[in-house]
């Protein structure tokens, strides 16, 4: 990211010296896409969700302190590229994106601001379960060649420590009781419990070994089972 | 890799949920009972309905719209005759033989069809702006068809896959219809074929804001969408507006609950009653939503808020513009940006109405 930072800082520092309306849609737009790219690094589930593979292998723990640090740094970085433009040199297009951009990184500042990550698991719209659905195999995450195989394990690796961290912060949460109503821990524990499944037939992370394209060699889909089952990568 | 690393940290997730988080859970619903749990509730409006409006407002708002919908269902009650009340005749709506008419899935796909054909005359009047983007109607394929709700899955930006409509028919002999008119306003055409086709063929918007969504915006227009029925030549049927009536409230109930359970103390029981009472949902089907509601505060706040509000600046740009209001330019005003903050699309049209007067 730090690369990224100092690219665009140059950007701005060129657009500051020469500011026409030409210039200022130039500038901007690059520090639209450069938002996007970096936010695909961060979030990268969500590259995934949009068919982009470049991330796949990996799963960022959302819930460290440093990740947070770094997402304040990354939405307050932009908020000052942004607020180096001058509103009246932008088109309207432009400037409604600008507007967009800026919504967008005040919302997730303020959400940073509370302490969504000690409740980091319910029974209805959090990480566990998109990762339950990518390993169902019919989700974003795609299994259609040895290198989609190879990139869900190493981001499996990601995921186990992003489950002993869920405990961790659920701890803390205790502490300072930041917990999750009752009636909702038990719609959650079931869920759990269904992973705990050891039939290779039946678990649910297991799917993508029952369901190997038919282009592998039966060598190729012997070391992947396996892999999947037990080993993956250290 | 399942066995010796998923299943260990779920286990170990398992045991510490049952003999540890699970008795020191909370008895409250609402998340004011958190440490800035009413600050956090304030944001969560804010993100989900991209407005400023207070939690008082929308609670009354929603007390407002359920009035509002149970007299129009009232309405629909008498008009056919209907002896009973509200309650009775969803009931009665729900197993009545004229509204589960098909023998064979294709005639459910057929009907769609049909619906489509029916209002495209009037969509040309209304739309001025309509995606390129191909689009079917498809039955929900048979292995996840049990589970499924009825869906759009947007085309592929090269337009070689269609926007596609996918409507769940596990059984046939079970498929009441009355609400069909509405879910493809709603699903289909002008809903989410149009809002998303539209937003991903449009060249000229950055990449951040091609994959951009807020459900304020993308359901709020959906909900809009299903409003638009009679405009467009649809809901003649007595139960086919019932059939929107009953999505409608749905969506208001919300309004009440949400802001009850995180600001005015209601607990889930209460919240699942009031559903219960105003609406034709199962018991199981209320509590699950209602937990929804708990897990994420404010998130179904979006749809009605989105539709109110959508529907509020036509409402505005019709009385100043009078003649000089032309409803094809404002869809066109709403879609043509793609997914933005409610409180910006205000600004938009609040600067198209200056330029237009």
């Amino acid at each position: 990211m730090n690369k990224s930072i100092i690219i665009i800082s140059f950007f701005v520092f060129l657009f500051l010296s020469c500011n026409s309306k030409e210039k200022s849609s130039e500038e901007i737009n690059k520090i639209f896409e450069s938002y996007y790219q970096e936010s695909l690094k961060l979030y990268p589930l969500s590259a995934t969700s949009q068919g982009d593979v470049r991330y796949n292998d990996f799963l960022p723990n959302n819930l460290s302190d440093d990740f947070r640090d770094k997402e304040k740094l990354f939405y307050n970085e932009y908020i000052n590229y942004l607020n180096k433009f001058d509103d009246s040199l932008l088109g309207e297009e432009d400037l409604l994106s600008k507007k967009i951009l800026l919504w967008e990184c005040d919302r997730n500042l303020e959400r940073l601001s509370f302490n969504e990550h000690l409740t980091p698991i319910n029974q209805m719209w959090t990480l566990q379960l998109d990762m339950g659905q990518n390993a169902g195999g019919l989700s974003a995450q795609p299994f259609k060649t040895i290198n989609d195989y190879n990139n869900w394990l190493k981001r499996i690796d990601d995921y186990v420590i992003w489950l002993k961290d869920a405990k961790k912060r659920m701890k803390e949460g205790v502490e300072s009781n930041h917990v999750l109503p009752k009636s909702l821990i038990k719609k959650v524990i079931p869920q759990l419990e269904t992973i705990l499944n050891t039939d290779l037939e039946t678990n649910l992370f297991y799917s993508p070994a029952r369901q190997f394209p038919s282009s592998f060699s039966i060598d190729e889909k012997a070391i992947l089972s396996n892999k999947v089952w037990k080993y993956g990568f250290e | 890799m399942v066995l010796n690393k998923v299943i260990p940290a779920y286990q170990d997730l398992y045991d510490f949920m049952i003999n540890d988080y699970l008795d020191k859970g909370r008895d409250s619903s609402g998340i004011d009972a958190l440490e800035n749990g009413i600050s956090y509730y304030d944001y969560s409006i804010k993100l989900y309905t991209t407005t400023s409006m207070s939690s008082d407002e929308i609670h009354n708002l929603g007390l407002s719209e359920v009035a509002r919908i149970s007299s129009e269902m009232e309405l629909i009650k008498n008009k056919v005759n209907f002896n009973g009340d509200l309650k009775s005749f969803f009931n009665y709506v729900r197993g009545l033989d004229e509204l589960i008419p098909f023998k064979n899935p294709d005639q459910v796909i057929n009907n769609f069809n049909e619906i489509h054909k029916k209002m495209m005359p009037n969509i040309n009047l209304l739309f001025g702006l309509q995606p390129n983007t191909p689009f079917e109607v498809r039955r929900t394929e048979s292995f996840r068809e049990a589970s499924a709700s009825a869906e759009y899955n947007p085309g592929s930006l090269d337009g070689t896959r269609p926007g596609i409509f996918y409507v769940p028919i596990p059984n046939i002999d079970e498929y009441n219809f009355f609400s069909d008119e509405d879910l493809f306003l709603h699903e289909a055409i002008p809903g989410h074929h149009f809002q998303i086709s539209l937003q991903q063929e449009n060249k000229s918007l950055p990449s951040f804001r091609k994959s951009l969504w807020y459900s304020a915006y993308g359901e709020g227009w959906a909900l809009y969408s299903e409003s638009l029925g009679k405009e467009l030549g649809l809901y003649e049927d007595p139960f086919q507006y019932f059939g929107m009536l009953s999505a409608e409230m749905h969506r208001a109930i919300r309004l009440v609950v949400d802001t009850g359970i995180h600001t005015k103390g209601w607990s889930r029981e209460k919240a699942i009653q009031y559903s219960l009472d105003n609406e034709a949902e199962s018991e199981s089907g209320i509590t699950s939503e209602i937990e929804r509601y708990m897990a994420n505060p404010g998130q179904a706040l979006s749809y009605k808020i989105g539709q109110l509000k959508i529907r509020q600046l036509r409402f505005k740009a019709e009385n100043i513009l009078k003649d000089k209001f032309d409803i094809k330019i404002f869809h066109q005003k709403v879609l043509e940006s793609g997914c933005v903050p409610l409180q910006l699309l205000e600004e938009k049209i609040d600067k198209w109405i200056i330029n237009t007067i």
